[in-house]
């Protein structure tokens, strides 16, 4: 954050003065661009502003003028109230970003292009509504208060699992980033924190991780209508970058860190985006987000309690008309009739559930709003810092390195595609976080007495979201003989959270229906992976694609993506569907395809005589613990077999340099492109696919496939026309009966090393044909 | 005397120009920055590579944009004051990672055998890779955050931490950082991707681009 000031003579600046009055007739005003209105920069009414102060929207342009129909002509001067600001010559916070002081810094500026934080001159912040000085002004207010919350909120964080060198609990905060000498002091951040109050964005507000930056735009049919103009937003925003904090809290500042979700449609992108709309909550209490910016020019608004009116009459507070998981997982408030896959909707289940814990907790532990929200914040930082551990210890007291995303090695793909957060992982943690905190009877901190685990199980419930078994204190330590007792969930508890087999996820039993399909539609596909920016291991499949012929099959030299129609034949919804294509535990060490009992696997495929080989076990240490889905038919020696694509190329004779990958001959002719190797169906509507689900119900238009929806694989050019490879899925479901907790270890969750192989999933195959 | 005015302002002008040109720093220099490298298609689909211009840096909304001038110096300095102040420990200049603790990795003496080897070109191969499905007028930007070893069950592989931020001609950006195979250029591990809030619902529909053949003739069988 340093600023380099130039110095200029007396007679410098008389010139240049004299030049940009000369300059200021000859180019266009940007204040009188279509973006900007009266955008003088010229204080106003700073006569009865005080030193340091400023004038603000102090909530949302709807709520301040307490008219939902406000329109925007409607003078936002008159709606603006005083406050103080900063003694600071510029919008930046007063933190250091090196060690020294409050370690959070942040600073407003106008745009990406602007060289600084706006400053003033006379130690005043007073402007007009429409101008783009008053968009920095508002944002740095609202920012302000948000971090000074947030941050204090993370230092009683310490102080509620820590007292001096003893703990309460075993927390996930760790205590190498809180000062020894002073408490409120943590080692976080490098660099600033930024928010850009008047970006050129049409409809949209970015955080831009790497750059720590957030870009809050305009709404294309009305450019004086900021997103900067709506508190909220700057608070969900924000809300991102906390959760960015939270999530790598406990890992190294160099080196691999993780993210609250893959961007395409999942289960953690959607409670990050529920989370975000909570922490606008946390600042302003009010439980409803984006009135302004998102809802009342663009219908995009969101709701957090049952109670608004902008939901369905159907939803309430009572305990069986929560919105919950996964009947609302696809509902949009604005328009409930046709459902929707989209993270910022289905993430409105976690911000119901935590404003209705908040409530919960000032009605059950005598808790002020504020002091009941902080508490749920606490719980949230707990929860997020546990979930992103990729050092795999997971909390400070573990006493093994294998607790959480099965070991330093491999963490970064159990956290994103092996156990990633989802409803079920996510709410088991913030239980635990709930019982270790409130529920204890040594701590006593819910009015002198406990929030009671079936208290935390029924609300819980209520939101459907009563997946689990235990409270998974151990998690799921592969080691062992290190894991201690878990607590197990009242079932009295269950009542509105179904849990669901899986053997009712099948392939679309409906006649004729298919149950794959191939897409090598070129430009779909260049444009998939340019959207994805994944990386193919092959020079093979050239940048033109000329190899995919858009006949709806798997060619040689082509990258494809497969769509699976599955079918939920229960009664019940299935949420966060998931598709798994990463390599995983199916072969003998020689690449030899594992044939599991029956006690591991449901597909008892293949035959002893087909090229199976017997497994008993699971294991993910070494490298041969992790096999391509997919093997190859061989129909040498007059039997048919199916063996691994390292031994089909030693039967063709085929020099490794032709492989995909040279250097991954069990990869040599087909494989699953790391990043698009997984597909979610958000949900699958009872005796519904997924198509079926989110057709629109008027049009009876079926859904487009987004990029989460699809697996991509690339195909050598050298694989002969005629063969079939057999890709051996796996798939499972967030309300998952037998996914995640395994009945021969009293109901424990299943081991990280479990999820290495087929027993936590159902295992499916597709059988595809390379046709020339 | 009249004559005299308009020359002596010109003269005025002219001197005080070149003064302050003394002073602010060049932004079309393509020298200022060491670190970042930009990567663009020509019309022939030739991958071309440059160093980044200050006004690409602008559109990244790279921050602390008045200290680049003097970058290649301080973007060194801050990389070892967050080294030193997090106390990572360094082998051949690189800061080490992974399973660090088995040994004293950072006694050069002690063995330990790498699974890779430096490419110089480490960089323009990946730029080329993430050039490669994108559209002509698309411009990917690569800046070296950090030189790693990472080691994994007793080897050491040789890996560098970028951030990679795509310029588009539509103004978009979207970046996010990565781990990548020193010798190979390839994408090791993702993070830090741009989160976009379109609230315009009609966009919501911009991500999907894929759609199902009207009659499936896959051949594919499912069991």
């Amino acid at each position: 954050m340093k600023t380099r000031v130039t110095y200029y003579s007396p007679f410098t600046l008389l010139i240049l003065a004299a030049l940009m009055s000369v300059q200021s007739s000859c180019v266009p005003n940007l204040a009188q661009s279509v973006r900007t209105r009266t955008s003088t920069g010229i204080n106003t009414g700073s006569v009865n502003v005080g030193l340091y102060q400023g004038r603000v929207l102090a909530d949302n342009p709807i709520i301040l003028s307490n008219n939902t129909q406000i329109n925007e002509a409607y003078d936002l001067n008159k709606l603006l109230s005083t406050t103080t600001i900063t003694s600071n010559s510029f919008l930046k916070g007063n933190g250091s970003c090196n060690g020294n002081g409050v370690e959070y810094c942040f600073e407003v500026r106008e745009n990406k292009q602007a060289p600084s934080p706006l400053q003033t001159s006379t130690g005043k912040w007073s402007y007009n509504a429409y101008s783009p000085e008053f968009l920095q002004v508002n944002t740095f207010y609202h920012l302000n208060k948000e971090m000074d919350l947030f941050f204090a909120n993370l230092t009683r964080s310490y102080e509620r699992a820590y007292l001096g060198t003893a703990h309460f609990y075993d927390s996930a905060l760790p205590r190498s980033v809180q000062s020894n000498l002073d408490p409120n002091q943590f080692s976080l951040l490098t660099s600033p924190f930024i928010i850009n109050a008047n970006c050129d964005e049409a409809d949209a507000a970015y955080f831009d991780h790497t750059t720590q930056s957030v870009c809050l735009g305009y709404f294309t049919g009305l450019p004086s209508v900021k997103w900067a103009q709506d508190s909220t937003v700057i608070y969900h925003e924000t809300g991102h970058f906390y959760q960015k904090l939270l999530l790598n809290l406990r890992n190294s500042i160099i080196g691999t860190k993780v993210d609250m979700g893959t961007l395409a449609y999942d289960e953690a992108g959607a409670i990050g985006e529920g989370l975000s709309d909570y922490y606008s909550y946390y600042v302003n209490g009010r439980t409803h987000f984006a009135e302004w910016a998102a809802g009342r020019f663009l219908q995009s608004s969101r709701p957090m309690s049952e109670r608004d009116a902008l939901h369905v009459p159907s939803l309430s507070t009572d305990p069986d008309q929560r919105l919950s998981y996964p009947q609302y997982i696809d509902y949009n408030p604005n328009d409930p009739t046709v459902p929707v896959e989209d993270v910022h909707y289905s993430g409105m289940v976690i911000s119901h559930y935590l404003v209705a814990l908040t409530e919960d907790l000032v009605d059950k532990c005598a808790f002020s709003k504020r002091d009941a929200s902080d508490y749920v914040v606490h719980l949230i930082s707990e929860t997020l810092a546990e979930h992103g551990d990729l050092t795999s210890k997971g909390t400070e007291f573990s006493a093994t390195n294998t607790k959480i995303n099965l070991n330093a090695t491999y963490s970064a793909d159990w956290f994103k595609v092996v156990n990633p957060i989802t409803y079920r992982s996510f709410m088991q943690t913030m239980a635990k976080n709930l019982k270790n905190n409130l529920a204890s009877p040594l701590l006593n901190r819910c009015n002198g007495g406990v929030y009671s685990t079936d208290q935390i199980e029924s609300l819980i419930d209520q939101y459907g979201l009563l997946l689990f078994r235990t409270y998974n204190e151990n998690r799921n330590d592969s080691v062992p003989g290190t894991a201690t007792a878990n607590t197990l969930v009242n079932s009295i508890n269950r009542k509105k959270s179904v849990l669901v087999s899986k053997n009712l996820l099948t392939f679309d039993p409906a006649t004729n229906a298919s149950s794959a399909y191939i897409i090598d539609n070129r430009d779909q596909i260049r444009n998939t992976i340019a959207a994805g920016h994944f990386q193919l291991s092959s020079t093979q499949n050239r940048t033109d694609l000329d190899f995919n012929n858009n006949n709806g099959r798997m060619s040689p030299g082509e990258v494809v993506a497969v769509a699976i129609n599955l079918y939920n034949n229960s009664n019940t919804p299935m949420g966060g569907v998931q598709i798994l294509a990463n390599d995983w535990n199916h072969a003998d060490a020689t690449g030899k395809p594992c044939r599991f009992p029956t006690t591991m696997s449901n597909d008892q495929w293949p035959l002893i005589s087909e090229g199976g080989v017997p497994c008993t076990t699971t294991a993910a240490s070494t490298a041969t613990d992790f096999a391509p889905v997919c093997f190859m038919q061989s129909n040498s020696n007059n039997a048919t077999t199916w063996v691994s694509q390292q031994e089909f190329k030693t039967n063709m004779a085929l020099d490794k340099s032709f492989c995909l990958d040279p250097n991954k001959p069990n990869e040599c002719y087909i494989r699953a492109v790391k990043g698009a190797d997984q597909s979610v169906y958000s949900k699958l509507n009872s005796k519904s696919t997924w198509g079926q689900t989110l057709a629109n119900p008027t049009t009876g238009a079926a859904p487009v496939l987004g990029g989460g929806n699809i697996i991509l694989f690339e195909v050598s050019k050298q694989i002969p026309p005629g063969t079939i490879v057999d890709c051996r899925l796996r798939v499972r479901f967030t309300n998952c009966e037998d996914c995640y907790h395994d009945p021969d270890r009293s109901n424990y969750d299943f081991t990280d090393t479990d999820y290495n192989g087929p027993k936590p999933f159902k295992v499916i195959h597709l059988q595809i044909p390379i046709i020339d | 005397m009249k004559k005299f005015g308009p020359i002596l302002l010109s003269l005025i002008i002219a001197t005080s120009i070149a003064i302050s040109r003394k002073s602010i720093p060049n932004n079309n220099s393509t020298s200022i920055e060491s670190t970042w490298n930009t990567y663009t298609k020509n019309s022939n689909h030739e991958i071309i590579e440059y160093k980044t211009t200050s006004q690409e840096l602008d559109s990244a909304h790279v921050p602390e944009v008045q200290s680049r001038s003097i970058a290649s110096v301080s973007e060194r300095q801050k990389r070892e004051k967050i080294i030193n102040a997090n106390h990572f420990l360094q082998r051949e200049d690189r800061v080490l990672i992974g399973e660090i603790q088995k040994k004293d990795y950072q006694d050069e003496n002690v063995e330990l055998s790498m699974i890779n080897k430096i490419n110089p070109h480490w960089k323009e191969i990946l730029g080329q890779e993430m050039l490669r499905f994108q559209n002509v007028d698309a411009k990917v930007m690569i800046k070296e955050e950090f030189p790693i070893i990472q080691i994994q069950k007793g080897e050491g592989q040789y890996v560098e931490q970028v951030i990679i931020t795509y310029l588009y001609s539509d103004g978009k950006i979207e970046s996010f950082r990565a781990l990548i195979d020193s010798e190979s250029g390839k994408i090791l591990e993702t993070w830090d991707k741009t989160i976009r809030e379109n609230f315009n619902s009609s966009k919501h529909s911009e991500k999907a681009a894929l759609t199902l053949p009207s009659q499936n003739e896959s051949g594919i069988i499912t069991r």
